[in-house]
């Protein structure tokens, strides 16, 4: 600096700078090339390197690549690309059209308001595009135009103000005797504009169109918007949806809410399976209900959707004995009792019986015993003593007798007498008298689910495990979990029921999304996803509980589906988020180590929203 | 102004017209409305009573479903009563069939449905009663369907200023508000500064100047979504090589806090927009520069001027018009800034436009969502107002 006023005198036109500022120079210039250099570097590296504690930081790739760049274009870089060719081109090309139109006017002529017209121009180049966003969605949303190349007519307000202000500049330049003399020659106002200013206003027009190709190429947020289909996105738009990673703003989130230390989670995109974000993925926690999800995968794999189980009344040792006997349906209600008690009523009357004893046999599964890890105060209002026969799903210590009872009443309306109900086991090859169906087990999933049902849970898990070939006992859910989720290659659940109650169950953040990936890609185990409840609407997630009903929170309802789990120290929540991009993304997280509180399931809520990205 | 000159400027009034005034003006209309497009009773501009008529048949034709179910377990005493209830239902659905969207509705006809939908639950009610042993499946449409068509009658959503003064008491946008300043004020201040001496090495006539002016261009031809993409994996907590020198020059204390903390998010957010940017500025500061006459600058060393009074003294009052647009631009450009922050932490530091976007697009809020960006217009405004009354008009001059 201090040599600027002496050299110039000496010499005029070159100069010799000190090395201070040669060096800052140097230094600005590595720092405004640096990140491109780094990302070229980068760009040859294998995802391991990329990501590797080490290797991340080296010059040279240890085993460069160029697989990155396939894949790109492989994911259709290219048809962005195109896009981004058109949508530039077409804008500039009518931008600087009817810019030179109107500049003309503005720049030879003076009209009444003139000032008012280019201070409207002027103001909006300058107004926040947000606003303009809204009312355009809706506008192209009603005359259809959404996800097309019409995208390009509202980038006029954000090139064609710019672009007039320059052209009207450089008209400006061009002498009035050169257009005096065309119209003497007899020119027309639009041929002087066209034959005579325009090509004189060469340099401006190139600045012009460059200057508005760029803004086009660089739009970012109205085909964000706007063209939210793939085959329209332009560069910007499609880089970003590229891209392997992002970054949630865990610490941000868990300053804002109640979360703490023992949260684990995991966030990937549903349909590449690529990880978007995991906190303590593989440390194995209580997930309480998200062990359903496994209950439904196992049930579905096993049984089938359409499978069912056949409630029957048998003959029983002497003529005035008959047999109830318990096949697992957990649905089982008192009308279809009532058509059970009316067949075999009809039966009776035929024999010319008119008074039974009614024996309940339940021993397709063993004598109820807790399972490991449960609370004594689990009996019977969380879930009910585990037994095959259970009607309307009354939760009660027996709840065979209790359907038994239910029968007896049913027998009774209908004029048999009942002399006693007791437990028993039916003979060996006794006739059957009636049946009555259960609904299907995608029923029972749904329902399951929906509810958080721990009974229908269980039930499921024994049938499983029965179909499977193990015993119905807890030991035979464990093993015929662990077989069926060994096929699906899904590691790290330990389970020791079917329900999640629990609190020896142990799932990794890792296994349930791969559990959700699995159903999501096979079409028979799909209900596991498409019958968890929908955030702030249905199941266990309504807004009646407090689920997904209050900001920030509730912009995610009707977008998340999702099973909920809680213990008294637990809080969970996994499934699917139709996220702002339009993507699928599914998810989990856990929270332990809390009292589970409202509080604590609206913060796991608000990172179900984050998913979302409405947050 | 004559029409043949008028219709050089129309394609420029229409376009502009239709995708920048009644934008704006809509915009208007929606902040005085509670409009929402996630909730079927507000998903419209609604001035007077409306009946949700996709909605009414929709539900209507479940409970006639489910009639039809009933009939085929009920016994044939209750056919009369099951045939007489689905044939009412039928035939006070017809009028409103074929709709796609909500209807206009007088009062008169709100109470028309209101009284159907009295008589119906009464009778469904009624049905359910008289075989308790059926399990009708109707009986759903008392808890679901019935409560629902009740709904599809809308009050006008009009709520006039009351999205406005939610604003005041809106923390976040505050919040926000002040972190967009935040964001606007040291990212203009550095790009100002850096520009600055930019600016003054390129106007001297030296060896490589177009070579500085080359390649400070770069960053700035580069789309704002894709910069940002770059600096996210500069910035990454694992892999990020600034991340990491930042760690060991101690000015961070872990490579991951850039991403995750506020503070970090904010200084990351600044550094990728001042990396952009600066080029521009020194741009059109470059230009400014390059109309000053350069005997000026030969007099005052004549009359001994050193280079800082030379710069306060000459540079500075002669650059004043060009300097003050360039902030002008730069501020606006600022203070709207949604693309990068959008892609680089998803949005993280909040700013207006982030906010306003996530309330309109994300939340589908477009009532509020409207109200938050006519206060961005408004504080645009202000500061537009705040540089025009420095610089007077020359800005405006034709």
């Amino acid at each position: 600096m201090t040599s600027l006023a002496t050299t110039k005198k000496t010499t005029p036109s070159r100069e010799r700078l000190n090395p201070l500022i040669w060096l800052v120079i140097a230094l600005f210039l590595f720092v405004m090339v640096f990140p491109f250099l780094w990302i070229l570097i980068t760009s040859f590296k294998p995802g391991a390197e990329i990501y590797g504690r080490d290797t991340a930081f080296r010059l040279i790739a240890v085993n460069p690549t160029i697989d990155n760049y396939t894949t790109v274009i492989n994911k259709g870089i290219l048809d962005a690309v195109k896009n981004s060719v058109i949508v530039s081109l077409i804008t500039t090309l009518y931008v600087v059209f009817v810019a030179s139109m109107s500049a003309y006017i503005i720049a030879r002529f003076s009209f009444r308001g003139k000032r008012m017209l280019m201070g409207l121009i002027l103001g909006i180049s300058m107004f926040p595009q947000m606003i303009i966003i809204g009312p355009v969605f809706n506008m192209f949303y009603n005359l259809k135009m959404l996800n097309s190349y019409w995208v390009t007519m509202a980038y006029s307000t954000i090139t064609l103000p710019s672009a007039v202000w320059i052209m009207i500049a450089h008209f400006k330049r061009i002498p009035l005797s050169v257009e005096e003399a065309a119209r003497i020659d007899g020119c027309s106002q639009w041929q002087a504009l066209w034959i005579v200013i325009f090509p004189m206003a060469a340099p401006g027009v190139f600045t012009t169109a460059i200057m508005t190709f760029i803004a086009a190429w660089n739009e970012y947020l109205l085909t964000l918007t706007l063209n939210s289909d793939k085959a329209y996105h332009t560069v910007p738009v499609a880089i970003n949806a590229l891209r392997t990673q992002f970054t949630i703003l865990w610490g941000e989130i868990t300053a804002a809410t109640v979360l703490g230390r023992g949260t684990s989670g995991m966030v990937v995109d549903a349909a590449s399976g690529r990880r978007i974000w995991s906190h303590r993925e593989d440390v194995p926690m209580r997930a309480a209900s998200l062990v359903k999800l496994a209950t439904a995968l196992a049930a579905l794999d096993v049984l089938g959707a359409d499978h069912t189980v056949r409630t029957r009344v048998d003959r029983g040792a002497t003529t005035r004995q008959i047999v109830l006997v318990g096949r697992g349906d957990a649905l089982l209600t008192t009308a279809a009792l009532g058509r059970l008690a009316t067949a075999t009523t009809r039966d009776l009357r035929n024999r010319g019986v008119t008074r039974v004893e009614v024996l309940v046999d339940d021993s397709l599964f063993p004598a109820p015993s807790p399972a490991p890890g449960w609370l004594k105060s689990y009996h019977p209002h969380e879930v009910a003593p585990v037994r095959p026969l259970i009607v309307d799903q009354h939760e009660v210590m027996d709840t065979a007798l209790d359907a038994g009872q239910v029968f007896a009443a049913a027998m009774k309306a209908r004029g048999i007498g009942v002399t006693s109900v007791r437990r028993g086991v039916r003979p060996r090859g006794a006739a059957t008298i009636a049946g009555v169906e259960s609904p299907p087990v995608l029923d029972w999933v749904e329902r399951m689910l929906l509810r958080s049902d721990n009974d229908i849970a269980e039930t499921l898990a024994r049938l499983t495990a029965i179909d499977v070939g193990y015993p119905a006992t807890w030991e035979g859910v464990n093993r015929m979990q662990a077989t069926v989720l060994a096929r699906y290659g899904i590691t790290g659940m330990t389970l020791y029921d079917g329900s999640g109650l629990s609190r020896s169950d142990r799932v990794t953040a890792r296994a349930v999304v791969t559990l959700l990936r699995t159903v999501r890609a096979r079409r028979a185990l799909r209900p596991v996803l498409s019958a968890l409840p929908l955030a702030g609407r249905t199941g266990t997630l309504t807004a009646a509980r407090g689920r997904f009903d209050t900001r920030p929170s509730s912009c995610a309802a009707g977008r998340v589906r999702a099973k909920s789990g809680a213990l008294r120290d637990t809080v969970s929540l996994a499934g699917t988020a139709a996220t702002v991009e339009g993507d699928d993304s599914l998810f989990v997280f856990v929270v332990a180590g809390q009292p589970s509180t409202l509080t604590v399931r609206r913060a796991v809520d608000g990172l179900a929203a984050t998913v979302v990205g409405c947050w | 102004m004559t029409w043949k000159q008028f219709l050089f400027v129309l394609p420029l009034l229409l376009l502009v017209t239709t995708f920048s005034l009644y934008p704006i003006f809509t915009s208007g209309v929606y902040s005085l409305f509670d409009y929402q497009t996630n909730d079927q009773t507000r998903n419209a501009v609604y001035t007077g009573s409306k009946l949700n008529a996709p909605l009414l048949v929709e539900d209507g034709d479940y409970l006639l479903f489910y009639l039809r179910k009933d009939r085929e377990i009920a016994s044939p005493e209750a056919y009369a009563a099951i045939d007489a209830l689905s044939a009412d239902i039928s035939a006070f659905l017809a009028p409103y069939e074929g709709h796609r969207q909500p209807i206009d509705l007088s009062e008169a006809g709100a109470e028309a449905v209101t009284a159907f939908l009295d008589d119906i639950e009464a009778r469904i009610t009624g049905l359910v009663g008289a075989y308790p042993e059926l399990d009708l499946r109707v009986s759903a449409g008392l808890d679901n369907q019935i409560p629902e068509m009740r709904s599809t009658i809308v009050g006008s959503n009009f709520i006039g200023l009351a999205g406005y003064r939610q604003l005041f008491g809106d923390q976040r946008f505050f919040d926000d508000l002040r972190n967009t300043l935040i964001f606007t004020l040291v990212s203009v201040f550095f790009e100002l500064i850096i520009g600055m001496g930019l600016a003054l090495v390129m106007n001297r006539p030296m060896r490589g100047v177009g070579l500085v002016r080359t390649v400070s261009l770069i960053p700035w031809a580069i789309p704002t979504a894709v910069s940002a993409l770059i600096w996210t994996y500069l910035y990454d907590g694992t892999s990020g090589i600034v991340a990491r020198v930042f760690t060991q020059l101690g000015l961070i204390a872990s490579p991951e806090l850039l991403l995750t903390s506020a503070g970090g998010t904010m200084a990351a957010a600044i550094i990728a927009d001042v990396w952009k940017t600066t080029p521009y500025m020194a741009l059109l500061l470059l230009a400014g520069l390059q109309v000053i006459d350069r005997g000026l600058y030969e007099s005052a060393s004549v009359d001994g001027a050193g280079p800082m009074r030379t710069f306060t003294q000459i540079t500075l009052p002669l650059l004043k018009p060009s300097l003050l647009v360039a902030l002008l631009f730069r501020t606006l450009d600022a203070f709207r800034v949604y693309d990068l922050i959008a892609v680089l932490t998803k949005g993280t530091p909040e700013t207006l436009s982030i906010y306003a976007y996530k309330v309109m697009i994300g939340q589908g809020n477009y009532g509020y969502g409207a109200v938050i960006v006519l206060a961005m217009f408004l504080c645009v405004g202000l500061i537009a107002l705040l540089y025009v009354k420095v610089l007077g008009a020359e800005l405006m001059n034709d």
